[in-house]
């Protein structure tokens, strides 16, 4: 199970998993907020969602960071085979995730920032 | 002594719920002491753990607070769920604080410093602490990886149990 989890890169997947649902909550909201032009809790409550689900997205690419090191130092323990290859591949796949997370959440937290603006103005 | 029809239907539904929690318990032990990372880890792991059990003990209570007891004190489910919130946050600095002390060790351990500087060693080969340094790697990346997967499911329990409640407050 874990060797499944870790080697057919389950992380990039939960990560657009989590790029979806901010993308569903932004589309949400910018059709509340610039079309209906409709302030209430549940725009707020989805609004905060964009942040939250961001920051989930970044822990995950953390995650995968650690998970992508910890495979080549495994595969290069149980073989003893120091092959720069698999070291770089471990570092590559570590660094993917992470760049991914970060990019979730840069853009949810822009997006978040511009549409918390936007949802103050159409507050009553 | 009662009989089994005249037991109310909460009862009922709250042994339920605990023999439930129970079997999750015992579950998820089972499935962490399968998993051959957790010996590889620093010994930091071991108070991370303990704050799963608080963390799993807190949830439970206040799940069932909301969904069996039916309790609408939104005051004091919030300072539950702030409680949750801070212990994901201590687990994350737990998982850094380790992360950063094994680092250091290492780099005492094996004369090179910085992860950098272990993984130029494994590479270069050049050096006889060479499974050394992929032990004290696999050591602190367990570590880190442990203590952010249960900061994650911590505030994805938060943020569950924070729109149930965010109910209430509408309500």
């Amino acid at each position: 199970m874990n060797e499944f989890f870790f080697q057919n890169n389950v992380i990039i997947w939960l990560l657009l998993m989590v790029a979806a649902v901010i993308l569903i909550m932004i589309i949400k909201t910018v059709v509340a907020l610039f079309i209906k032009n409709r302030a209430d809790t549940v725009v707020e409550n989805d609004l905060n969602s964009i942040l939250f689900w961001g920051t989930i997205g970044a822990g995950l690419g953390i995650f995968g960071h650690f998970a992508g090191i910890f495979i080549a130092m495994r595969s290069i323990l149980s073989k003893m085979d120091v092959s720069p290859a698999i070291v770089s591949q471990g570092y590559l796949m570590s660094f993917s995730h992470i760049i991914l997370g970060l990019l979730i959440l840069l853009i949810a937290a822009i997006c978040w920032f511009i549409l918390r603006w936007k949802y103050k103005r159409v507050l009553p | 002594m009662k009989e089994t029809s005249q037991i109310k239907p909460k009862q009922w539904v709250a042994t339920v719920f605990w023999l439930a929690a129970l079997f999750i318990f015992v579950m998820l032990t089972k499935g962490i002491s399968t998993i051959h990372f957790i010996s590889e880890a620093s010994l930091l792991i071991w108070p991370i753990f303990a704050l799963v059990l608080v963390i799993l003990v807190l949830s439970i209570s206040i799940v069932y607070s909301i969904y069996i007891k039916k309790d609408n004190d939104v005051r004091k489910l919030q300072e539950g769920l702030t409680l949750l919130l801070v212990l994901g946050g201590v687990s994350l600095f737990l998982g850094t604080f380790g992360y950063v002390a094994e680092i250091f060790t290492a780099a005492i351990e094996t004369n090179y410093s910085g992860i950098f500087g272990i993984i130029t060693m494994i590479v270069d080969k050049s050096d006889q602490m060479f499974s050394i340094g992929i032990t004290q790697i696999l050591k602190f990346n367990a570590l880190a990886m442990v203590s952010i997967w249960i900061s994650i499911l911590t505030s994805l329990i938060w943020f569950i149990l924070r729109n149930k409640i965010k109910t209430f407050e509408q309500v």
